[in-house]
């Protein structure tokens, strides 16, 4: 018996997919099944053991009273399992979830549409402010546009005052005999004490300038004006 | 710290994924944001997204979550569920905890239903356990319990074989 334990300890059970450390092989234990019943036992007639009346009497009813209640746990148990198997029956399920999306829209529905209300009047406040700030702008490019027209009347206004000293294709003769004549010298000098040296002009008498005074004064006011 | 660089690095602490409240119902596979980037009246959900998103996403690994980023004048989710509905959600104008709230309200799973979900996989993870449907099928498979007699005789001592044998009664 030793020999066979100590046998059987060397043996691991692999090869029945069983990764315990305690999995022994009883390969070389049992006798395989299928082979016969041994040569010696095969006319080997067992005695039917004799049990008295009384003996056989109490253990049949012990037996019936096992099986009755046997039956009836495992009844119960069907019992259950079926319970349980109605609950996650898929049709139930399926109805409980179409409900619970239709319960959860509504109420979705409902959020929305109170969403919807909140920002038509937001919308609207919006838009009026933007009305607003649109009038506002047209009127500020209005007057900016005035302001801007006035400027260049002006400078129009300014400009056809001067037309008369243009210097012109009939008068460009006198014009270039006036400024030989009024030759102008901008050179001059500086020494240490801040006194300024002028060359005296070659001509000390220069004739009038083209321009006319009044027109000068007259361009004045109007830039005054501005 | 080396992972405390960035906006608010608390976002990515295992402690603040789990503690995120929104976990969609199963039938939801698609979830859908879509909102704008400038605006007042899509902070909301910039400020969702910032917040809650990375718990979203931790909490709910089966579902595609998408943004879809300056694209619509007011900001709303859309759900797509597994049977083809879908679920529109207005957002215009709604601060992060309200729009946390009603999403808990409407497309999340309840509190008891999370709970049951819980129980059930605390049988399955538990390591003591065995049986049907957990990791090992029988007691005899954990090292120091008894293994099985089919397998591994059992010792002498606990054999009726040896116990009432002739020899050790006498």
């Amino acid at each position: 018996m030793q020999a066979i334990r100590l046998q059987l300890q060397t043996h691991n059970c692999n090869f029945v997919n069983l990764t315990s450390i305690y999995a022994q092989s009883i390969r070389w234990k049992r006798k395989p099944i299928w082979l016969p019943t041994a040569k010696t036992k095969v006319f080997r007639v067992t005695q039917r053991p004799k049990i008295p009346e009384e003996e056989f009497l109490k253990i049949k009813n012990l037996y019936n009273v096992y099986r009755t209640s046997m039956k009836s746990i495992r009844l119960l148990f069907l019992q259950i399992g079926e319970a349980s198997q109605v609950q996650e029956d898929k049709g139930l399920k399926q109805k409980e979830m179409e409900e619970d999306y239709h319960r959860c829209f509504a109420l979705n529905e409902e959020w929305n549409k109170k969403i919807a209300e909140e920002r038509e009047v937001r919308l609207q406040q919006e838009r009026k402010q933007k009305l607003e700030r649109i009038k506002n702008t047209k009127v500020k490019v209005a007057s900016k546009l005035k302001k801007l027209e006035e400027e260049a009347d002006a400078i129009v206004k300014g400009a056809k005052l001067l037309a008369p000293t243009f210097i012109t294709r009939d008068n460009i003769d006198e014009a270039i005999e006036a400024a030989l004549a009024n030759k102008v010298n901008y050179n001059k000098a500086l020494n240490p004490d801040g006194t300024w040296f002028i060359e005296k002009p070659v001509n000390p008498n220069p004739s009038a300038p083209i321009v006319d005074a009044s027109i000068k004064d007259e361009q004045k006011k109007i830039k005054l004006n501005l | 710290m080396p992972f405390m660089i960035g906006k608010e690095p608390v976002r990515r602490t295992l402690n603040y994924l789990k503690s995120g409240k929104l976990v969609l119902k199963n039938s939801i596979q698609i979830f859908a944001i879509n909102f704008n980037s400038v605006g007042q009246n899509h902070k909301g959900i910039r400020d969702f997204i910032f917040w809650h998103l990375p718990q979203v996403l931790f909490k709910n690994r089966q579902v595609q979550i998408v943004e879809i980023k300056n694209k619509t004048p007011t900001p709303f989710i859309t759900c797509f569920y597994e049977d083809g509905k879908k679920m529109l959600i207005d957002l215009d104008g709604k601060n992060k905890d309200e729009i946390l709230d009603h999403l808990l309200k409407v497309v999340g799973k309840s509190a008891e239903t999370l709970k049951l979900e819980a129980i059930a996989r605390e049988k399955k993870d538990n390591p003591a356990n065995f049986g049907f449907g957990c990791e090992k099928s029988c007691i005899c498979e954990i090292p120091g319990q008894v293994p099985c007699p089919a397998i591994v005789p059992l010792p002498l001592h606990m054999r009726g074989k040896f116990k009432f044998s002739k020899e050790t009664l006498e």
